[in-house]
Parts: structure tokens; sequence; C-alpha cells
């Protein structure tokens, strides 16, 4: 009934909310009018329901509460970002005038404090905003630790520190059902694995970002992850890690399709840059295709995003010097329209074979 | 498979405990045991960041390495024999490929794009006050005596006085300002460097970056491509002052003149991993 996570139970309010709505549409047409019982039998039903509901997973039971909910996501958001660069500042204000001791200390405690704090909202069902924004700041705090550990005793930089920061990042994300914080987590393994690639050729892990390649295979198992591990229980964790790997592919190519030199491939620079913007078409044309196909809608509009992206930097490479400013600008209007036409005609099709089987 | 409170809280805190130990742990296995090399260095080669103590925002202090390369026999101006910058004359095509890095073949001519080999981490060779320092004093003051005697043949040429008057100055900020602090020498392993270079009190074996570029020798026209390789960076090129040793370095702005800059010894040692620290730090007495 309550269904397994806080996404399904806002679901199931919703749903009650557009029958109810509809249901009185329907009475007063004189369609459908319940007897007094009936009615009173359902409202208790539904009352019930959503009692539950609120009870466990601390839903907004009408449209009213669902725009609060919007709001104080925005303002834990913003809070917990002011909130961590308040730290960060803090320590830096006055970490000189401390002793060795006294500076590992407080470095090693701020993020175990943050942690019992975000460990001890979670608990309450009243703060789960609270619990959010406890856990970014508990993040900010052990990435400041590692780092400050670095510069307190001179270690040589290395992407070792991604490791942990991954690790600790995705702890809270699943335990605080925390999206920003996947991300985090998903971009220092992405960091992480691309730095590796790299190293291993013999090159030096910070440049990573001259070879674009290295993020290939990150940009894979990311967009894998979710056929491997059932993530239902997580509201959007799929699809973030769907478009976080879309995009450890896609960026990657589109670079490359412009700039043969940052390739390990030792072909002609022409080759290469033709090769991956062939790649890129086919990419992101294949994410539109099976976000379509298997109804992962962030996948098939990430595929046509990229898809028009490199469509425009063809028309950019073709005809921005050769072409008067207004005409290049007229064809990228009427190439939109014409995608649109597409979609539109796809829109259809999709809408006809739902109603088919009726 | 979600974790319960007390398990956020428990695997939370052994990571964050565990990580700590590690670096920490590092830490001491590097200062462990006899430092691997000790430089007495002073404000040329540690230079203290300008008006420190007005910083607001951060209150440490970190001292910045300065180190230079080995400069060529004929006469350079100033801002080559300064920097650190620039080809590193003894990182050739032959040396960078022994170093590991795979060079592709190079362009007759300047037209053709060339995909240059990335920088890697490597072992270099610090030394203190030795031969390339030496020589570099030789070059300044081989310098000067020919503007000198230039100005001598000629003194009514304003040109040779300005010379002159260049060269002195040069001379004057390769022996008292600049650093003696030469990156000499690179290497994949630190035990072979060592064996070369014994001394530890002159040599440091650091970790570093090393980037292949191709130069343009010849004059215009002529002009033909080489490999060479530039020292990119010290990886630990910023050291740490500890609270106890600050009072060392000083109140006035790191840009006060010669005469009022503060003047400071620091023993900074290099560990097991080539991570340095400071030793100790003493306040010196002013220019006479």
């Amino acid at each position: 009934m309550s269904g397994s996570n806080r996404w399904d139970a806002q679901q199931r309010c919703d749903e009650i909310r557009v029958f109810r709505a509809e249901l009185a549409r329907l009475a007063d047409a004189g369609v459908l009018e319940l007897s007094t019982a009936q009615e009173a039998a359902v409202r208790a039903h539904h009352d019930s329901v959503l009692a539950a509901l609120s009870q466990e997973f601390d839903v907004d039971r009408d449209a009213r509460a669902r725009q609060l909910s919007v709001g104080m996501r925005i303002a834990s958001f913003l809070g917990a970002l002011a909130l961590a660069a308040s730290v960060y500042f803090l320590f830096y204000q006055f970490w000189g005038w401390l002793g060795t001791v006294a500076q590992v200390s407080i470095l090693v405690a701020a993020p175990l404090v943050m942690l019992a704090l975000t460990a001890w909202l979670s608990a309450r069902r009243d703060a789960a905003y609270f619990a959010k924004l406890a856990a970014l700041v508990t993040f900010a705090c052990f990435v400041l630790n590692v780092s400050m550990l670095g510069r307190i005793f001179n270690v040589t930089p290395t992407d070792g520190a991604l490791l942990p920061w991954a690790a600790l990042a995705l702890l809270l994300a699943y335990r605080c059902e925390l999206r920003l914080l996947l991300v985090a987590g998903l971009v220092c393994i992405a960091a992480w694995i691309a730095a590796r690639a790299g190293a291993w050729g013999g090159t030096y892990w910070l440049s990573v970002g001259e070879r674009p390649e290295n993020f290939l295979l990150a940009g894979v198992l990311a967009f894998l992850f979710p056929l491997l591990l059932d993530h239902r229980k997580w509201a959007g964790f799929a699809a973030t890690y769907r478009v976080f790997g879309l995009l450890c592919l896609l960026l990657p190519v589109l670079v490359l399709g412009h700039w043969g030199e940052g390739s390990y491939l030792a072909w002609p620079r022409t080759v290469i840059e033709g090769g991956y913007q062939v790649l890129g078409f086919a990419l992101s044309a294949g994410a539109a295709w099976l976000g379509v196909r298997r109804g992962w809608t962030e996948t098939a509009n990430t595929g046509v995003v990229f898809f028009v992206v490199f469509l425009y930097t063809k028309f950019f490479d073709w005809w921005w010097e050769i072409f008067p400013k207004w005409l290049f600008f007229l064809v990228l209007a009427l190439t939109a329209v014409l995608l649109l036409l597409v979609l539109q005609r796809l829109r259809r099709g999709v809408a006809t074979s739902v109603e088919a089987p009726a | 498979m979600k974790l319960r409170v007390p398990g956020l809280f428990l695997a939370g805190s052994a990571l964050v405990l565990l990580v700590n130990a590690v670096v920490l742990a590092g830490v001491a296995w590097n200062r462990s045991g006899t430092p691997e090399a000790v430089l007495q260095l002073g404000e040329r080669e540690l230079e203290r960041p300008m008006y420190w103590q007005d910083d607001r925002e951060d209150s440490g202090l970190a001292l910045t390495l300065r180190w230079r390369l080995p400069v060529a026999d004929s006469p350079v101006d100033g801002y080559l024999m300064h920097a650190a910058y620039g080809p590193a004359g003894w990182l050739d095509a032959a040396r960078l490929e022994a170093l590991g890095f795979k060079l592709p073949p190079l362009p007759e001519d300047g037209t053709a794009r060339l995909r240059h080999p990335l920088a890697r981490e490597l072992w270099l060779v610090l030394e203190l006050d030795g031969p390339a320092y030496a020589h570099s004093l030789q070059v300044a003051r081989d310098s000067l005596a020919a503007a000198e005697s230039a100005l001598q043949a000629n003194p009514a040429d304003p040109g040779s006085e300005l010379r002159a008057e260049n060269a002195r100055e040069l001379f004057q900020r390769a022996s008292e300002e600049w650093s003696r602090l030469f990156v000499v020498d690179a290497g994949r392993d630190p035990g072979a460097l060592r064996a070369r270079y014994a001394d530890r009190e002159r040599h440091a074996i650091v970790r570093g970056r090393v980037r292949p570029f191709v130069q343009w020798n010849g004059p215009a026209g002529l002009q033909r491509p080489e490999w060479r390789g530039q020292v990119e960076a010290i990886s630990v090129a910023r050291i740490n002052v500890p609270l106890p040793l600050r009072q060392a370095f000083g109140t006035l702005p790191g840009d006060a003149s010669p005469e009022q800059r503060a003047r400071y010894e620091v023993m900074l040692a290099y560990g097991r991993r080539g991570e340095p620290w400071i030793l100790a730090a003493k306040p010196m007495a002013a220019a006479p």
C-alpha cells in the first residue's frame, strides 16, 4: 500500500488527490454519484492511507505542501553550500594560530561530529531536509580534512584521495537519498578511473584532462551500473547514473571530434576527428532511441540535446565562414523546426501505440 | 541494502578514521629514521609570501621553494638566468627517451600539428650551492667583465654604459638574491640518483614533473626542430611553517627593500617519500 520509498509514497498521495478531484467532477456532471456511505468509506480509507504515508515518509499531502517542499529543497541546498563554504573559510582564518596537534584534531573531529549529527537527524522523520544539509557539510568537512592534512605535512598530491571522498559521498547519498552527493561521489570515481588510466600509461595524474578518452570507461560503467543493481528504492538515482554516464561518454567524444591531438590514437588528426564526430552522432541518436524505448526520459533528453549540439557544431564548421550570419542562424532555426516536427511525429506514434490496446 | 542509522555512523566513522590513520602513518614513515637529505636554505631559496600577516582569510604561512635551471655558457639576459621556465639544457631527446617518453618523429616544418607527449612525474635532483650555481655566477661575471671592457673602450657610448649597468645588476642579483638551488638531473629510480649524487647536504631527490616540447633552433628560415624537456614543477613546492617556527620569518612585507627584507635560515629535511618538512628556522641579521 505505502510503496517502497518516499518517491512511491508521494506518487500514491498524488494519485489519491487526482482521484478525489476527478470524482468531484464526475459527481458535478451527474455521471457517477456515490452514496453517502460509500463516499464516507472511500474518504476514510484514503485519509488513513495518507496519514500512514505521511507518518512513514513525510510526504506532501497536497499541492501547497508540495510547493513548499520544493522551496525547502532549494533552501537546504543553498544552506548546505553556504555552510560548507563557511566551515572552509573558518578553518583557513584560524588554523595558522593553532599547533599541529590542534589542527589535526579539529580536522579529524569535524567530519565525525557532522557524521553523528547527520545520523541523528536521519533518524528523525521530520528532519529529512536538515539531515541532507548535514550530510553535505559532512562531506565538505572530510574533503577539507584530507586536503589540509596534505598541506600541513607537505604530502605529495595524489589521486588516491578521490576514492575515500567518493566512498563517503556515496555512503551519505544512499543513506540520505541525496542525489547531489551521488553526483559528487560519481565525479570522484570518474576522476579516479580517468587519472589511473592516464597514470598506467606513465603520465602525470593531473594531466588527465589532456586525454579525454580517459573518461570513456567511467562513462560506460556509470551508465551500466543501474542495470546491474536495482535502484528502485532510491528515487532518481538510476536516472542520475545514466545521465552522468552519458555526459562522461558524450563530452569527451564532442571534444575529440574537434581536437584530434588529444587522442591516444596514432592516426591522422582528420581521421580521428571525423571518427569521433560519427561516433558522437551514433551515440547520441542511440541514447535517444534507447531512452524512448525503455521509458528513460532523462536518457532520451540527453541524447536529443547532444545530437543537436553535434549537429550545430558541424553546421558551424561547414557554414560559419561562408554563409552570411542571418542565413547561418536561419538554417539553425529551420533545423530546430524540422527536429520539432520529427519529435512531434514520434510523440503521436507513441500516443497511438498506447491507445491501441484499449 | 539501506543502512540503518548506527550503520551509517559506524561505517562513516571507520572510513574517516582509517583514511586519517593512513595519511598520518605515511607522514610518520616519511619522517622516520635519518632524513634522506637536509639542506640549509635561506630566503633566496624559500620565499616568504608578501603581506602574509595581513591576510585575513588565510592565517597559515607557507614558504615557496625557488629553484633554477643550469644556465647556458654564453651570456644571457637576467630574466632567463632567474626563471625556472624554458628548456633544461641537460634534457635532450636521448635523455627524454631514457626517462620513458615516447617522442614522435618531428615534422620538417612548423605547419604540421604535433601530438606532444604528456608530463610525467619523475625524481629530480636539487643541487644547493654546487657547480651549477658556480657556473651561473661565472657566466654573470664574464658578462659583467665583457660589458665593462666595452665601456672602457668606448666610454662615450650610452648603449655600452647601459649594458654595463645591466650586467652589474645581473651579477649582483645572481650572487645575492637569486636562488642557489638548481634542478640538475632527473631519473625514474631515486636510489640510482642518490648513488650518483651522494652528498645529502647538497643534493635532495624530490618528485617533480617533466614535459617534452619542441624547440626551434637556428636562424630564421633555417630553423630545425628538436625535442627538449622542461621541468614543469616540483610536486611539493609550498612548505608549511609550523606555529613554533613562525617568529623566524619576520614581520616586514616580502617586497621591502633588500636592506629591510627579512633574512632567515631554514634547515629543510627530505624524508623517505621525498616529502619535505622544516627541521629548524632562525632569523638572520639584515644585510650590512
